[in-house]
């Protein structure tokens, strides 16, 4: 039913097209749908808001963009939504690493190359943490303790999330074992590791900002350099394991979305990123503001997707 | 105490007053109307909040919130269609009641227990915020479970009708919660290949399906026969001195099972009620009599459900944990007016936090005042032709189900629980039990499971940890009570007669 009405769709476009492809009109002459994966209120929710609001203040599409979420399956219907749409650019996704986990561990039987990418606007980063009064003083105390236990130190994890998959990273290059509870979303790990039930866990640094006055205390900052509002927190590079993981936010559009309309949608991104208030208001949710597209971005999201499916077996243990 | 003066003469002034009064208006609709709820209408509105004063703001949302959890007792004892999911256990008592002839005393039996359920969790929030938010983080996941299947363990005894039966249903519901993402293992079970599936049945299209829709169908199928006019009387709609002393512990109990159940991380006002009237019904000197319109049944319903808003602010203020979905959505609210929740609010943003304690006791006593005023007009409700009201319940769940997740998936799943509940319903299987298993096995599993990983898969610690052995010795006795009381009956009267 559904393939007979798609072909009816194809066959009904086939035949409007060459009216349809007039010059005239300019991409977008409509509202572009933004589809946030996840729920309304979320990290990714709020980027995606907070990006969406600025593009559309400063007018740089002839249209508005609509923000709409469909929170369901970690992201999967949301993902799923989006490569199903007509490849027009009028249904955008915005997601991160949750994509490439999705398709690593098989919840969809797609990743990033369904897709393609628009444009890169800023990432978060992780921090590794522990309860204030805890007794490991600094991250070495934490290894060391780790590898003596032999996966005795319980953390408190997101299974098949970003935090598990940079525990994953972590504690490959450090040599260590944990013992990995899965306790949920960011508040879960809180309240887990402030009820002693587990003694470690990693945290997004907007996470971290807004939870650390409750109890918890950073160890180490998985980033290439240190964290402007976490100045005294080393990074485990310097620590010396060679390791640096981020959550980007990547824009998506349907595999085979024209090269102009790819573009406009690009510029758009980047005009507003070039912009010091929204640079700004991103630092203060936790975000580090940075912007790329084309091959650049192309190549680094295949690293990191070949990176993900190397531990993809590890990441959903049952 | 004098910030929360300060807070309090705030609300007064009139902008805030307005917003908390528009708050509170807004939330009893969208909480009466099936289909549409509070969490639904903060999702829209928050986007729109970033334009306005943070204090006007959050005055905005917690009304609705206080509100959205009251009105959802309308149409559940008018319509039997819980308006919001929380109020889903107020139809197995509120609507027999109705139907009896008497909705005045039910609509007052559930706004005055929604008042009182209001203002216990309210005190705790303003009191004992600290060190309860302390005590709650050192429930564990074996705690969690443990409490969890105090509830799940009661599950065949809800409602009327065989243990078989009420098991039956209890089954399904579990059986209903489990497709969709296996959050303990991070990977995708019993979906069949189907994309939709992954994201699971949602509780929402579920519970309007069972309830309002399989009730539309209901209502059709009836529709031709004349419907006997119930005598219509507002009496009783105020609580007697007897009905107070009547109800005193009951409302207590419930309030704090409420409450507690709110401060817990995660869970919030329909996990309360759903705990609190399966506690009720346990403790009754007259069970059997949950399910055909007792008032303890209501009281206990609506008086958790309400306190549980007051306490799933404590973790939300004290420590910046959500203790609801609604919560969630607030803390979204703050951060996008770069407000930390936690420990640092009471000193970087005292004002922010006295308000959020001041509003939620006042738009309380808005709800009790706008609720009582507005009953008469809509106790009215029951007298609309229902070739006028049922389509217009039918567009109201359809686009909330629809503009929820948007997905019109969760339509389907929506209309196919409609017929589900309505078959279930004739051949005399009780929902409540169905609703019970929904909502709460997922949290069982959840908690069981992180518990298990814990613990290396030991399940020592069940009854080791002494809060969780004593929640499970509760389970045992409330498993055991029943059967122990029919035999003392039977001893008592030689000669057993049936029931009427």
């Amino acid at each position: 039913m559904r393939t007979a009405f798609g072909t009816w769709l194809a066959g009904a476009a086939l035949v409007l097209s060459p009216h349809l492809a007039s010059p005239a009109a300019a991409f977008p002459d409509k509202p572009v749908q933004v589809v946030v994966p996840y729920g309304a209120g979320g990290s990714s929710d709020i980027v995606a808001r907070t990006i969406v609001s600025a593009i559309n203040d400063m007018a740089l599409l002839s249209h508005p963009m609509v923000v709409i979420n469909v929170n369901a399956g970690a992201g999967a219907v949301g993902f799923q939504r989006v490569k199903d749409a007509e490849a027009d650019g009028y249904e955008i996704l915005v997601s991160h690493i949750g994509l490439l986990v999705s398709g690593a561990i098989g919840r969809t039987d797609f990743g990033p190359e369904a897709y393609d990418a628009i444009a890169e606007t800023g990432s978060i980063n992780i921090v590794s943490a522990t309860k204030s009064d805890s007794r490991f003083d600094n991250f070495e105390d934490f290894v060391s303790a780790a590898k003596e236990s032999a996966g005795g130190i319980a953390e408190a994890s997101s299974i098949g999330g970003s935090v598990h998959l940079a525990s994953l990273l972590l504690s490959t290059a450090a040599g260590y074992d944990v013992r990995i509870v899965h306790t949920g979303g960011g508040a879960n790990r809180l309240q887990s590791l402030l009820g002693g039930h587990t003694r470690h866990t990693f945290f997004s640094t907007a996470e971290y900002l807004n939870f650390r006055e409750s109890g918890v205390r950073a160890l180490a900052i998985l980033a290439p350099e240190r964290h402007p509002d976490l100045p005294d927190l080393p990074t485990v590079r310097e620590l010396g394991y060679d390791v640096s993981f981020r959550i980007s936010y990547w824009w998506f559009a349907p595999n085979d979305t024209p090269e102009d309309r790819m573009a406009v949608l690009a510029d758009a991104f980047e005009t507003a990123l070039a912009d010091t208030d929204l640079q700004q208001t991103l630092r203060d949710r936790g975000l580090v503001p940075g912007f790329r597209r084309g091959d650049g971005l192309d190549a680094s999201i295949e690293a990191i997707y070949a990176d993900v499916k190397s531990y993809g077996s590890q990441l959903s243990p049952n | 105490m004098s910030g929360l003066v300060d807070g309090l003469a705030y609300l007064l002034s009139p902008w805030p007053c307005f917003f908390m009064l528009l708050g509170t208006v807004l939330g009893i609709s969208v909480g009466s109307i099936p289909g549409l709820t509070g969490s639904m209408l903060i999702a829209l509105l928050l986007p729109l909040t970033f334009y306005m004063d943070s204090l006007h703001a959050i005055v905005l949302l917690v009304s609705i919130y206080t509100g959205a959890v009251s009105g959802g007792l309308i149409s559940a004892t008018l319509l039997r269609m819980p308006g919001t999911p929380a109020a889903v256990m107020t139809t197995l008592d509120g609507f027999p009641m109705a139907h009896a002839g008497r909705p005045g005393r039910a609509l007052g039996i559930g706004i005055t227990a929604s008042f009182v359920g209001g203002l216990i969790g309210w005190a705790f929030l303003a009191t004992l915020a600290p060190p309860l938010s302390r005590l709650a983080v050192q429930f564990g996941p074996f705690e969690y479970f443990s409490m969890v299947l105090m509830a799940l363990v009661l599950i065949a005894s809800v409602g009327s009708g065989s243990l078989l039966r009420g098991l039956f249903s209890g089954f399904l519901g579990v059986l209903v919660s489990l497709p969709g993402l296996d959050q303990s293992a991070g990977t995708m079970r019993l979906t069949f290949g189907f994309t939709e599936l992954t994201g699971g049945f949602h509780v929402l299209p579920v519970l309007i399906g069972l309830f309002a829709v399989s009730q539309v169908l209901n209502d059709v199928v009836w529709i031709e026969r004349r419907v006997e006019r119930v005598a219509f009387s507002l009496q009783g709609l105020f609580l007697s001195l007897h009905d107070w002393t009547a109800q005193a512990g009951n409302l207590l109990r419930s309030s704090l099972i409420g409450t507690w159940i709110g401060i817990l991380p995660g869970i919030g006002p329909n996990v309360g009620s759903v705990v609190a009237y399966t506690a009720a019904r346990t403790l009754s000197k007259t069970p059997e009599r949950f399910g055909t319109g007792t008032e303890e049944g209501i009281v206990a319903a609506e008086a958790s459900n309400n306190a549980a808003v007051g306490g799933s602010l404590i973790p939300l203020i004290t420590m910046g944990i959500p203790g609801s979905v609604i919560d969630a959505l607030l803390i979204g609210a703050l951060i996008i007016h770069d407000i930390q929740p936690g420990p640092l609010l009471f000193i970087n943003n005292a004002d922010m936090a006295y308000t959020m304690i001041a509003v939620c006791l006042v738009s309380n006593i808005a709800m009790y005042a706008i609720m009582l005023t507005a009953v008469r007009p809509l106790a009215a409700l029951v007298h609309v032709p229902k070739a006028v009201l049922l389509p217009i319940i039918m567009v109201c769940c359809v686009t909330g189900v629809f503009a929820f997740n948007n997905r019109i998936f969760d339509v389907g799943v929506m209309l196919a629980f409609g017929v589900v509940g309505f078959v279930l319903e004739r051949a005399g299987i009780p929902l409540a039990p169905f609703v019970i298993g929904l909502i709460l096995a997922p949290i069982a599993e959840h908690h069981l499971r992180s518990g298990l990983m814990l613990s290396a898969g030991s399940w020592w610690p069940l009854v080791t940890r002494p809060v969780s052995a004593g929640l499970m010795a509760v389970s045992l006795a409330c498993l055991v009570w029943p059967i122990v009381r029919t035999a003392r009956r039977r001893f008592a009267e030689p000669a057993p007669t049936a029931p009427p």
